[in-house]
């Protein structure tokens, strides 16, 4: 720009309407260029004696003539989508469906995060699975709910032991043990009778045997 | 979703997330010709009223200088004035963003004054005042300017005379003035340049105006 007349920039230059850089190199122009200082100065005397175009200022009978046209006009008939507005219009309430949507949106990122957390996951994985032993075998294993399920496995033991059954795994976790066991048949009923000493019995009329044949029992804690 | 509320914190959260989408208690949101035009959508004519007494002089004096190469500017720009006002309110509907209402009402009027330009039979540009005859000692009075200037504006090109219009004596930004005319904002920046060197070579007859 240094070297180049300022031209069509010169109206920028004077009124301001340029970033910092441009201003700066258009005055080192200047201080060189005898012409383009001689245009600025006639086009800043142009544009004062211009600012003195004025319109005629407006009679007051002309703002009372319009207002009173003004109100006797018929306004437009309300768009449905006017009415919806209004009708939807809360007082201070800006966009009310927008808000809904955000706060819906929120709210369900929440939910999601909530059961989703790390934390959570951990806790999943940890948390011992129920019926490790019988449950993709046995339909309906017996439960023994008690207060003390080392105590009433011992009895379980017992009792297996009385009715000449045998115990043919069992597994101990955090808050049951499971148990298969195997007795004679003809000592089966008296030993299923018998389970009601243990606690609090839940059992079905069938489906408590796995494939092999064995009994299935759940020592759970209360 | 239940447990989601057990907690304050979490119901805390929520209403804030609320008051941030729903709420506008800020003042610049609170745009005072949004206002004004959504009670107008509503039917409030007083509102109305409220937004000619606040823009009608400016209105007016934006269509007196387009409409100033007709034999009587004064009263054409008063009749496009409260045309403008009328046919703005007639549509108000078709103002989608409410706080751009003044932009809205100018454009109107531009549109509105190059219609009567075009309609009427062109008007023989208004020379009815004599150039005074300035000589080197004598002084040029205020409404002698006025006239001075009105007709060496008058002279100008219809391109050059609406660019130093919008951009000069009424302040609109290059942008602004571009959308108006409907044409690039090299143009209107190409034509203000053009338009002012015009009256200056023109203004420089009258001696003391420029010298």
């Amino acid at each position: 720009m240094k070297n180049r007349h300022l031209e069509e920039i010169i109206y920028d230059y004077i009124t301001g309407r340029m970033n910092e850089k441009d201003r700066l190199s258009a005055e080192e122009h200047l201080k060189a260029c005898e012409e383009c200082q001689k245009e600025v100065n006639e086009l800043m005397k142009t544009m004062k004696v211009l600012d003195q175009f004025q319109s005629p200022p407006l009679p007051m009978e002309f703002r009372e003539k319009a207002i009173q046209r003004i109100r006797e006009l018929t306004l437009p008939p309300k768009p449905l989508f006017q009415r919806i507005k209004e009708w939807m219009q809360i007082p201070y309430v800006k966009w009310p469906l927008e808000g809904l949507a955000v706060t819906a949106i929120i709210l369900l990122a929440l939910t999601i995060y909530k059961d989703f957390t790390p934390q959570k996951l951990q806790e999943m994985e940890k948390a011992p699975k129920e019926f490790t032993i019988c449950l993709p075998e046995v339909k309906n294993p017996i439960v023994i709910e008690t207060g003390n399920i080392d105590k009433t496995f011992t009895q379980l033991e017992k009792l297996i032991q009385i009715h000449k059954g045998s115990l043919i795994k069992s597994k101990r976790m955090e808050k049951e043990i499971e148990v298969s066991l195997k007795v004679e048949k003809s000592e089966e009923v008296k030993l299923l009778q018998e389970l009601i000493q243990l606690g609090k019995v839940r059992m079905e009329k069938e489906g408590y045997k796995n494939k092999e044949g064995n009994i299935v029992v759940c020592i759970k804690e209360k | 979703m239940i447990t989601l509320f057990d907690k304050n914190g979490e119901t805390i959260f929520i209403l804030l997330c609320l008051l941030i989408g729903t709420v506008k208690f800020t003042k610049e949101n609170w745009d005072e010709d949004a206002e004004l035009v959504r009670q107008v959508k509503q039917g409030n004519r007083n509102a109305y009223c409220d937004l000619f007494n606040k823009y009608h002089d400016a209105i007016y004096r934006y269509c007196y200088m387009i409409l100033s190469r007709r034999n009587d500017p004064s009263e054409d720009a008063k009749d496009a004035t409260q045309e403008v006002f009328v046919k703005c309110l007639a549509n108000i509907y078709d103002l989608k963003k409410d706080s751009a209402y003044f932009s809205w009402l100018r454009k109107t009027a531009f549109n509105t004054c190059m219609n009567m330009v075009k309609q009427a039979s062109p008007d023989p540009i208004p020379d009815g005042f004599p150039a005074p005859e300035a000589g080197p000692d004598s002084k040029v009075s205020g409404a002698e300017i006025q006239m001075i200037v009105q007709k060496a504006l008058n002279n100008l090109d219809e391109k050059y005379r609406l660019a130093v219009i919008h951009v000069h004596l009424m302040g609109h930004s290059y942008i602004e003035a571009s959308e108006t005319m409907k044409c690039k904002e090299d143009d209107i920046r190409r034509w203000v340049h053009r338009g002012l060197i015009k009256l200056r070579d023109e203004l420089k007859e009258y001696r003391g105006l420029i010298d």
